[in-house]
């Protein structure tokens, strides 16, 4: 008997050390998307955090958001101090999204990134991107929108990362932060009348921001860069004086190396013609034409954004990389070194592989 | 776990009623008894009936013994035995056999002479009700024939579909006041007769004064009494026994319950209907598949929700953030709570749905489904996702073919939840750790319970998650070590099946 | 000589080997070594993965040459070579060894849960409800323990399906070129690798329980073929990954990627991986145990029951003195050499000494 009551106690004793923090779904300040601003005149960096707010049911209040700022110079800060304004507990385990000023990503966004990198919370399938401007006035703005302002921001990046910009969450920019023969590029985010859009791709020499490729040159980035589906694509034919569209594209890209100094970026592409009116494709004669002068043109831009990109020193393309792959002897200081003269050449096939539905 | 020494067995047959040598000092103790009846006839009114009145068939006695003994004219027992169209009858001086028929309705015939011999003439009355559909066990197709709580008429039905000499019933007295008949049953040449021995000593070694029903008997001699698993399969389904029987297991029939027992048995097992025999392998597969994936259903789902609304926000994926939080937005109960509430709703529908007649149950099952469901939603002291949750759990686990294996399955989730509250998925994987672990050192007669899954034995899995076709199941399951290891002899019916086409 | 003989009903089938080494060989380590081998060998570490399958291999096959046809276990083999009471101080330091390990593996694990899912959590209440676990599966005996370490290679196999993500995501240039890193370096990798690959040396407790002990050779072969192509393909998947400066800044690479995983019911899989690798833990953690308590049993003749529960309060109270991650990291360095020394020197020089005594007492027996 006596026994059986020390037993007891020690085990209600032991249960009750047991415990841990509760983090209940609907009791937390749940941080889904994080602006962070660089303020030169206090030198600490300004954090802007969004919370959804739903309601009762979720139709009824849609794209509520909670808006909490401040002032740190770390990571860990910014959230502690939100601390003090939020009624719950703040929890980032739900960050979709990471945005930077424009200041700040011109300054360079390692310490954030770092620091974010270091809360087991985090996740790594979280889009990054820059916004033009201040990251907290795009966040505070009110917008009309279906989905919360996180989940608008996700799923306009997610949808574009499928057709036009490449594919860039904080894993792979962790990736080419760290890696050598490599650089990060992240897309832009620009404030429109009362909606976001995806306003050009930033390519950063390192962790800062040093160059911007406006819409009409992801495509021919996102060519060179990786393999591509369902693009479409507006093409100029200034001999003949008309615009066609090419839809449906598939592309395959693959580096060539013709000797140390000398690359081929190949892409192979083939697509669908649409909008082609007063242009059909009738014979063959037509057929390889029109492939030769699409190339042509891809070709063509192709050089001058790989020509930029060797100007400025930046290496998005990870031409680098595949070089470490290809040459044993390859050294990261020869290779920065070697960069600006190496000869890319990017060489474009097109085939044109449908007509349309109407002829 | 009964395993008592054999001494015991030899104790109880110790009887203790050292005064009682005759039938004249049996008599003061029945006459006690309002329903003992004792009549004088025959001419000379020299004989003597005596037989408890509510044990008897009266209408038979009526006609056959009293109309005959009325006016007889015999003064010995010999010439009455031949007289009487009774075939069971016997004459005996031992008054331990005939205080036993006595109790079990026979009628005791004596003449007032000094003789001690006694005629005891059987006339049964039975009172059990007629053979019936299966309730617990019903299947849409197949044969509907159920048990009932007579010992014979159960042998009868398991005779009827083993029409076999080797099919051998050993009949156990158990049970110290209710002198309860236990029959086991095997086929000769097939059960394994290590089994037999061992079902047969655990029986005799039970000591209990009362045996009601098989599940008495299936409580005392498993393995590890102390599981929530049952580790003897119960059924009310002749054509399920049968079919253990011809697998090499071994059938225990108890008087007085409609439930017959079946041992060796797996985990797997219980959660095969026999309604799985009747469709083709296909579909019963898929059935089987369902069910176990419904038990897996139940047991984890209000645990995950629990873990995951208490801990683990980070595996909420975005979409479903929104429903969740709104749905639980003005509950004022931690989910640990709000679950446990509605658990305890849901097994208080079902206990009052079982404790009532069943017209009032099914009134009983809408009100506290609709009605109740519905107000705590709307007055706001539960989530609608939970709601569902707990709902599809409960149907989940009603799926189990085997009542007694459903019940454990619907307890199984409480200490989840609780583990669940105190180190969230941890807990959970904690408590599976320690289900795995029962489950591996459970045993049914020295038989791994897991089997086939651990040990793994590969050629059992032909009817264990899933059913394969009958054309593949030409070997008796390894669980049982049958004697005779083959139903058929694969090789001659697949060569008959080539020539075929 | 009488050698140990367990009872039948404990005793495996030797197909049942596969799924023991495997589970003793995977643990914590297939969470981190990757990170490891790639700082001493590159991404050329893959390599070196093979060539401790390889020598492993080779080990597996002196045990078995060690332990012969009469199916004896580590202390028979000590006290016939080294006599009573050499022999028995050698299997005590051999039991201290392995609670150690089993001890060791627990609590690094319980700091992978501290850091992800409850960093405020009791880790005494924790450790004492896993040690009731472990006494329970321990407890039923080996027949339980195996059937426990069958279920976790199941865990295993399916967690390994998900490093897919890799291959989708990843870069398979990383792997090139071939063979760019010094030989040495290769061979030096082998060190950090054959932690990974420790598990064998528990045969040398277990093997009077298996069935026709010899015909398992086969089974123990490929058993360790399958932990180097699981290590293998794990390697590669992360390799392809991650690069080799991102690598060595993450403590669990594993995990990392799972974080990228995720299904339309779970946002984050390593929640739900962190689960389940922890049965593989449990399962490396009670092998490990049992044997380390089936070698004091041996030794004392104590019963196995009262003895289990006296070392696992041995076990729980050892939480009290090791407080912090770097005195783990440096007990589970400190644990891994020993284990390396045993396999790679001890057992072979085992081997060679029985060779020689048996030699001798054979020698004496003819004359």
């Amino acid at each position: 008997m006596q026994t059986t009551r020390m037993y007891l106690i020690l085990i209600c004793c032991l249960l009750l050390t047991g415990c841990v923090k509760t983090k209940i779904l609907d009791d937390i300040e749940l941080i889904m998307t994080y602006g962070y601003d660089w303020d030169p005149a206090a030198e600490t960096y300004k954090g802007t955090a969004v919370s959804p707010l739903y309601g009762k049911s979720e139709q009824m209040e849609i794209g509520g958001n909670f808006r909490y700022s401040g002032s740190a110079k770390t990571f860990q800060d910014i959230s502690s101090f939100i601390q003090t304004k939020a009624p719950y507990q703040v929890e980032v385990g739900n960050l979709i999204g990471i945005l930077f000023g424009e200041e700040l990503a011109k300054k360079g966004v390692s310490d954030i990134i770092y620091g974010i990198n270091e809360d087991p919370n985090i996740g790594r399938d979280l889009n990054v991107a820059i916004v033009e401007g201040e990251a907290e006035t795009l966040l505070k703005q009110d917008y009309n929108m279906e989905l919360t302002l996180s989940r608008f921001i996700e799923e306009l990046i997610n949808n574009n990362s499928k057709s036009n910009i490449p594919k860039m969450n904080l894993h792979d920019l962790n990736y080419r932060l760290t890696g050598e023969g490599m650089d990060p590029f992240l897309p832009i985010l620009r404030q429109s009348e009362d909606s976001i859009d995806i306003a050009a791709i930033g390519m950063m020499k390192d962790d800062k921001l040093v160059h911007e490729i406006p819409y009409e040159q992801f495509f021919v980035f996102k060519l060179l860069y990786e393999d591509c589906e369902d693009h479409t694509y507006e093409f100029d034919w200034e001999e003949k004086k008309r615009t066609v569209a090419i839809s449906s594209i598939r592309s395959t890209r693959s580096i060539h190396w013709k000797s140390k100094k000398e690359v081929v970026i190949k892409a192979d592409i083939s697509g669908t013609l649409t909008e082609s009116k007063n242009m059909g494709v009738k014979n063959f004669q037509e057929k390889i034409d029109i492939e030769q002068a699409v190339s042509k043109k891809l070709e063509e831009e192709g050089t001058k954004l790989v020509k930029k990109f060797q100007e400025l020193d930046i290496d998005p393309l990870m031409i680098g990389a595949s070089a470490k792959g290809k040459f044993r002897d390859w050294t990261v200081k020869e290779w920065e070194s070697q960069y600006p003269e190496i000869k890319i050449t990017p060489s474009v096939d097109f085939n044109l592989d449908l007509s349309n539905i109407i002829q | 776990m009964i395993r008592k020494k054999n001494s015991n067995i030899q104790k109880k047959n110790k009887q203790p009623k050292k005064d009682i040598n005759s039938f004249n000092d049996l008599l003061p103790m029945m006459e006690k008894s309002d329903d003992f009846k004792h009549l004088i006839l025959g001419s000379t009114k020299n004989i003597e009936i005596f037989y408890y009145q509510s044990l008897i068939n009266m209408e038979k006695i009526e006609v056959s013994l009293f109309g005959k003994l009325e006016d007889a004219k015999v003064d010995n027992l010999d010439v009455l035995e031949n007289l009487l169209p009774f075939s069971e009858a016997e004459i005996t001086e031992d008054i331990k056999i005939i205080e036993e028929k006595l109790l079990t309705g026979f009628i005791a015939v004596k003449f007032i002479n000094n003789s001690q011999n006694v005629l005891l003439i059987p006339a049964k009355f039975e009172a059990d009700r007629d053979v019936s559909q299966p309730e617990i066990e019903f299947s849409v197709l197949g044969p509907k024939l159920a048990f009932i709580e007579d010992l014979n008429t159960n042998i009868n039905l398991i005779r009827k579909r083993i029409k076999l000499p080797q099919l051998h019933v050993k009949s156990l007295q158990v049970g110290k006041i209710t002198k309860t008949d236990i029959s086991i049953v095997f086929i000769d040449g097939i059960a394994n007769p290590d089994n037999v021995d061992i079902i047969e000593q655990r029986i005799s070694a039970v000591e209990y004064d009362q045996i009601m029903d098989s599940s008495f008997i299936a409580q005392m001699i498993s393995d590890n009494s102390q599981s929530p698993f049952p580790q003897l399969m119960d059924t009310e389904r002749p054509d399920r026994v049968s079919s253990a029987l011809v697998e090499g297991k071994i059938a225990i029939v108890v008087d007085g319950s409609p439930h017959v027992l079946i041992a060796p048995t797996t985990l797997v097992e219980f959660f095969a209907s026999y309604e799985d025999y009747f469709l083709s392998w296909h579909i019963a597969s898929a059935f089987r598949i369902i069910r176990i994936f419904a038990v897996i259903f139940s047991v984890l789902i209000t645990p995950m929700y629990v873990a995951v609304l208490t801990y683990h926000y980070h595996i909420v994926p975005g979409d479903l953030l929104g429903t969740l939080i709104s749905s639980r937005k003005d509950i004022p109960f931690p989910p640990i709570l709000e679950a446990l509430i509605l658990e305890l709703t849901i097994e208080l529908l079902r206990e009052a749905g079982a404790r009532l007649p069943t017209k009032i149950g099914q009134t009983i099952g809408i009100v506290g489904g609709i009605v109740i469901g519905t107000a705590a939603v709307e007055a706001g002291l539960t989530s609608n996702v939970l709601l569902i949750l707990i709902a599809l759990a409960a149907l989940a686990s009603f799926t189990t073919p085997i009542y007694r294996m459903g019940n454990t399955i619907r307890l199984l989730r409480f200490p989840f939840i609780i583990f669940a509250q105190m180190w969230g998925l941890i807990g959970i994987f904690i408590s599976i750790m320690f289900l795995i672990t029962h489950l591996l050192r459970l045993t049914s007669l020295g038989r791994p319970f897991l089997e086939p899954l651990y040990p793994p034995r590969w050629r059992d899995f032909k009817d264990a998650v899933i059913r394969l076709p009958f054309s593949v199941q030409g070997a008796r399951p390894i669980i049982t070590t049958p004697k005779d290891k083959n139903r058929i002899n694969l090789a001659r019916t697949n060569a008959k099946r080539a020539r075929r086409k | 000589m009488n050698h140990f003989k367990p009872d039948i009903s404990q005793m495996v089938s030797p197909f049942l080997l596969l799924y023991i080494i495997h589970a003793t060989q995977i643990g914590e380590g297939i969470l981190s070594f990757e990170r490891q081998i790639a700082s001493i060998a590159g991404f050329d570490a893959w390599i070196s993965i093979i060539l401790t399958g390889v020598l492993t291999t080779i080990i597996i096959v002196v045990i078995w040459k060690i332990i012969g046809d009469q199916q004896r276990d580590f202390m028979d083999i000590h006290q016939y070579m080294f006599g009573n009471i050499l022999g028995k101080i050698f299997t005590f330091i051999f039991g201290l060894y392995l609670l150690t390990v089993s001890v060791i593996v627990l609590i690094s694990y319980i700091e992978i849960i501290q850091i992800w899912f409850f960093p405020d959590m009791s880790i005494y209440f924790f450790l004492f409800v896993l040690f009731v676990l472990i006494i329970y599966i321990c407890l039923g005996g080996f027949r339980t323990v195996v059937g426990f370490a069958f279920f976790s290679f199941f865990v295993t196999a399916f967690l390994a399906i998900f490093k897919y993500e890799a291959f989708a995501a990843g870069h398979v240039h990383n792997l090139l070129p071939v063979f760019n890193t010094p030989f040495k370096d290769i061979i030096l990798a082998i060190e950090p690798m054959s932690f990974s690959f420790l598990g064998i040396e528990l045969i040398l407790i277990y093997a009077p329980f298996i069935h026709r002990f010899q015909s398992g050779l086969k089974w123990a072969i490929s058993s360790n073929i399958l932990t180097t192509s699981v290590y293998l393909f794990s390697a590669i998947a992360l390799f392809i990954y991650y690069n080799d400066q991102q690598i060595q800044l993450i403590s669990w690479p594993t995990l990392q990627l799972w974080k990228v995983i995720n299904f339309p019911i779970v946002e984050r899989f390593e929640y739900v991986g962190i689960g389940l690798h922890f049965i593989a833990i449990i399962a490396t953690s009670c092998l490990y145990f049992w044997a380390s308590i089936q070698c004091f049993h041996r030794l004392t003749n104590f019963s196995f029951r009262k003895m289990s529960i006296f070392f696992s309060l041995i076990g729980f109270s050892s939480i009290f003195f090791i407080h912090n991650f770097l005195m783990i990291e440096k007990i589970t360095t400190f644990i891994s050499r020993a284990g390396v020394i045993l396999l790679f020197a001890y057992i072979p020089l085992l081997y060679l000494c029985h060779k020689i005594v048996s030699g001798v007492k054979k020698k004496h027996a003819n004359n």
